[in-house]
């Protein structure tokens, strides 16, 4: 490398023989023989120089102005390199969206007919609804920007588990193969997750074992979710091998959605029950049990009861809250044989669990805890319960806010308010 | 001799100072790229299809705001989030809101039997609507309690939520605020406060109570405030997140655990820094209690908020600032230098006495000295140029990178003119807005030292929503 040393002269110096630069250190000492003068640097003497030119930099001045003047250096130059980098992404963003737009305008609606489809198309079907000839008339836009397009559409479509169709238009729109390219390429991986799983798309195994054990713990979460969908051998072996992890709400959110996936496709399910009865993880645990309401068998749903004496509280109030959105009768007398065991959480759980089976049986046994209890809380159930029980337990209700002390009747009157109200709403929302 | 020492002082305090705003820009760069990579459309889809998302209500305290009640409430209750409520709480005030409130929501007086979980003035009276249009709304009538701080603690005793946003009736959400909130908590259950980056709406142009055409502020003060903001939430309060070292979630705009915050007491009513003196002591009970925590900067902008205008509010309001932050020094000293406190207590405290809380008055000496100088000669003018060159020219690189992150972000503006009207404040902001500032805080440590009755005031809006 060829430097041109000028520090006060423009004349050229007679070049220097290598030999003498390089038998000189690299020093004041070589550069004061070549003042003025141009020399040939090569390897590690190049990184020497421009040490020692910074080392030197504006040496007359105070290290005070000469720091200054490296801030209003550095600060120039990193300027510079933002307003690069701004501009150059503003251009990519704008192309982007110009490119979606037009994509979006020619294929959302097709798409959209497509994917809401609840019989499986043909291939020629769907050719015909997005007016091409073939597969190959899809390559007119990059694959990720069908992906986008798609995404979008099953957002809007997020109360439908299972779409029958996506499957296929993704990959003959070649969006499948483009993802598949982001995960062969380690490009943009979270985000190219998040689409297989928000879909859920089903993608080649091999590409999500990669990231199965990657040291980012959302990457390797989303790889293990992904393999789930994707996986024909093994599906459930990272969520049997995870279960026993704690786990922040988003993964047992996005585990309801795969299993609910899976159901809809009659897919084979893991054992639900026997996971949460084996699970060490108390909120897994509890989770497990509430999927038993949404996604489990007859059986396990029916067996719910068993949880009443769990050792874990979660597990109790799970199995009870799957009770009550089910409206199962026939645990109402296990309910009432394990209350008294029971903590005052767990008791209240009961009391809505009772209430909304509406057999009328068990007025007295509201009447009872709300006479008896010191709880508030307690005491505001059993009466929320009162008024909702039956059109008998409603006269009692009545009955108690009369012989109620002013102070008490404050609380018999926001009930019937509230419930009074919510019946208004929902009749205003009918008509 | 003196001065000469206050020189080397003053010199290394603002070295230091930018070597901390590198490493915060360095942090915010990390934290904002990290987060950037989860999609919008993977937050919703998992929360849309799920039956297990928390409930999330928000407060907001209204005070004579009868100018725009009406079109704030229509805006808050335009949150596309499945589970939440919105808690409007009349703090006593002396106009019509209430009354509008009632006329244009159909509400109905409900019996409530009040339960004081954290305290407040009285309690008068709870208003819900028989529109079903409305069903998501409650209103807390209640005495005038003097403070922001007050008003909130009434709307927590009444919500059931196991989150609750706060923010000020006049601020517009955006309609995915709750969103964007709510899925860092999703990912990490030990998140007890989140906090959304928050702009300004003066210039914008509203339709149907939502923001349809944002731009930067016309006027010169509100967009000075935007750039100052920006800088605040993009590069201090993210740069402080990814380290779990924030201090402070605006009372703008911020996501905070409920029980946590009743647990640590609640809102206090006197304190003039009400939003960071909370924070301070849910981090104080979450670490004495061996609680995990953790506080977080989203970089989406989810708020906007109509700043002052006008100098005489913008003073008020700095004084306000001013006072709050010396008062919130003085009440959690026992904080510093505790490991105990975490992070909080061996690092942000200290930062925030030295880098916020005396910056004022280095500053303000510092100009004095300046003036000093000049009249006796002792000025070396082309030192001060040279330092005063790398001073300026790093704010500018400061203020570059604020409007470069808040692109990266997603954009707070429609068009990217906008920014270049960002940029053309950060070019005079030093000479026509710093100074003031930094004589306002001066006045508000003042004000509290001298124990200076202190006065709220009204923000006077401008009312320019339109329905």
């Amino acid at each position: 490398m060829i430097i041109y040393i000028c520090e006060k002269s423009s004349i050229f110096a007679p070049e220097i023989e290598k030999t003498t630069i390089f038998s000189t250190k690299m020093s004041g000492v070589l550069l004061n023989i070549v003042e003025g003068a141009y020399a040939e640097f090569y390897g590690l003497d190049v990184f020497l120089y421009y040490i020692y030119s910074i080392r030197t930099w504006m040496q007359e001045y105070s290290w005070q102005v000469r720091l200054s003047y490296a801030i209003i250096l550095a600060c120039i130059v990193t300027m510079i390199v933002l307003m690069f980098l701004f501009a150059r992404n503003i251009r990519r963003r704008r192309n982007y969206e110009d490119a979606y737009e037009h994509c979006t305008k020619t294929y959302e609606e097709p798409f959209f007919t497509i994917i809401h489809d609840e019989n499986m198309l043909t291939d020629q079907q769907i050719f015909e609804l997005c007016d091409v000839e073939n597969a190959d008339d899809f390559q007119e836009y990059n694959g990720l920007l069908y992906a986008d397009i798609i995404t979008h559409i099953r957002m809007s479509l997020h109360n439908i588990l299972y779409l029958p169709n996506l499957q296929r238009l993704m990959e003959l729109t070649g969006a499948r193969l483009a993802l598949e390219g982001q995960l062969k390429a380690r490009r943009d991986v979270l985000q190219t997750l998040q689409i297989i799983n928000t879909l859920p798309l089903v993608v080649n195994e091999g590409l999500l074992a990669v990231y199965t054990s990657h040291n980012r713990k959302q990457v390797s979460q989303l790889a293990r979710i992904s393999h789930m969908t994707s996986s024909s051998s093994e599906p459930y072996l990272y969520f049997l091998n995870d279960m026993n992890e704690p786990h922040d709400p988003w993964y047992r959110i996005t585990i309801h959605r795969i299993l609910g996936w899976k159901r809809e496709q009659n897919i084979p399910m893991p054992p639900i029950q026997m996971l949460a009865n084996t699970c060490e993880n108390p909120k897994m645990a509890a989770f497990l049990v509430e999927e038993i309401s949404y996604w489990g068998t007859e059986q396990e749903k029916k067996d719910l009861y068993n949880y009443f004496e769990d050792p874990r509280v979660d597990c109790r109030l799970a199995a009870l809250r799957s009770i009550t959105r089910m409206g199962q009768a026939d645990c109402e007398q296990r309910i009432m044989d394990s209350y008294e065991s029971q903590p005052q959480v767990v008791r209240r759980a009961m009391q809505h669990a009772l209430c909304s089976f509406h057999s009328g049986k068990y007025t007295n046994f509201f009447v009872s805890i709300y006479q008896g209890t010191p709880s508030h809380i307690s005491r505001q159930t059993a009466l929320e319960c009162l008024y909702n029980y039956t059109a008998e337990s409603r006269v009692i209700f009545e009955e108690l806010a009369q012989s109620a002390t002013e102070e008490q009747k404050v609380l018999f009157d926001q009930i019937r308010t509230t419930y009074q109200l919510q019946e208004k709403l929902n009749q205003n929302q009918e008509s | 001799m003196l001065l000469y020492f206050y020189g080397y002082i003053v010199f290394f305090y603002s070295l230091t100072l930018m070597i901390s705003y590198v490493t915060l820009l360095i942090l915010s760069y990390r934290y904002s790229t990290r987060y950037l990579r989860w999609t919008d459309d993977h937050i919703r889809h998992s929360v849309d299809s799920s039956p297990y998302v928390p409930g999330v209500s928000i407060v907001a305290p209204a005070y004579n705001e009868e100018k725009t009640i009406v079109d704030n409430v229509q805006s808050l209750l335009r949150q596309d989030y499945p589970n939440f409520e919105v808690c409007i709480v009349n703090d006593g005030s002396k106009d019509k809101t209430l009354e509008l409130m009632i006329e244009n929501f159909d509400l109905i007086e409900v019996p409530y039997e009040y339960v004081h979980r954290v305290g407040c003035a009285p309690f008068k009276q709870m208003f819900k609507s028989t529109n079903p249009k409305y069903s998501r709304l409650t209103v807390v009538n209640k005495v005038n309690g003097g403070t922001k701080a007050d008003a909130v603690n009434a709307g927590l005793n009444v919500i059931t939520n196991p989150y609750f946003i706060n923010t000020d009736v006049d601020c517009v959400l955006s309609r995915d605020a709750i969103y964007q909130c709510i899925f860092p908590t999703l990912q990490d259950h030990s998140i007890i406060a989140v906090s959304g980056t928050m702009s300004m709406s003066n210039g914008s142009r509203y339709e149907d109570g939502q923001l349809v055409d944002i731009r930067p502020p016309r006027q010169l003060i509100p967009l000075f405030q935007d750039l100052e903001y920006k800088r605040s939430f993009l590069i201090g309060k993210m740069g402080w997140s990814e380290i779990n070292a924030m201090n402070n979630v605006s009372g703008g705009y911020g996501l905070f655990k409920t029980d946590v915050v009743v647990a640590a007491g609640g809102y206090a009513s006197d304190s003039f820094a009400e939003d960071m003196d909370m924070l301070t002591r849910m981090i104080g009970y979450c670490c004495e209690q061996q609680i995990p925590y953790r506080v977080v900067q989203i970089p989406h902008t989810c708020c906007w908020t109509e700043g002052p205008s006008t100098f005489k509010i913008l003073r008020r309001q700095r004084v306000r600032w001013g006072r709050g932050l010396i008062q919130h020094m003085h009440k959690h000293t026992y904080m510093m230098f505790r490991r105990k406190y975490g992070r909080l207590g061996m690092l942000t405290f200290p930062y925030v006495i030295l880098y916020e809380f005396l910056a004022p008055v280095i500053e303000f000496l510092g100009l004095l000295t300046l003036i000093y100088l000049i009249f006796t000669g002792g000025v070396n003018w082309n030192t001060f140029w040279v330092m005063f060159g790398a001073v300026y020219l790093f704010s500018m690189m400061l203020s570059s990178f604020v409007v470069f992150y808040d692109y990266l972000c997603g954009g707070s503006y429609n068009s990217n003119r906008g920014y270049w009207r960002l940029l053309g404040a950060a070019l005079i902001e030093p000479f026509l807005y710093h100074p003031f500032i930094v004589c306002f805080s001066i006045r508000g440590y003042i004000n509290y030292i001298m124990g200076t009755r202190a006065v709220w005031g009204e923000m006077t809006r401008t009312g320019t929503k339109k329905n």
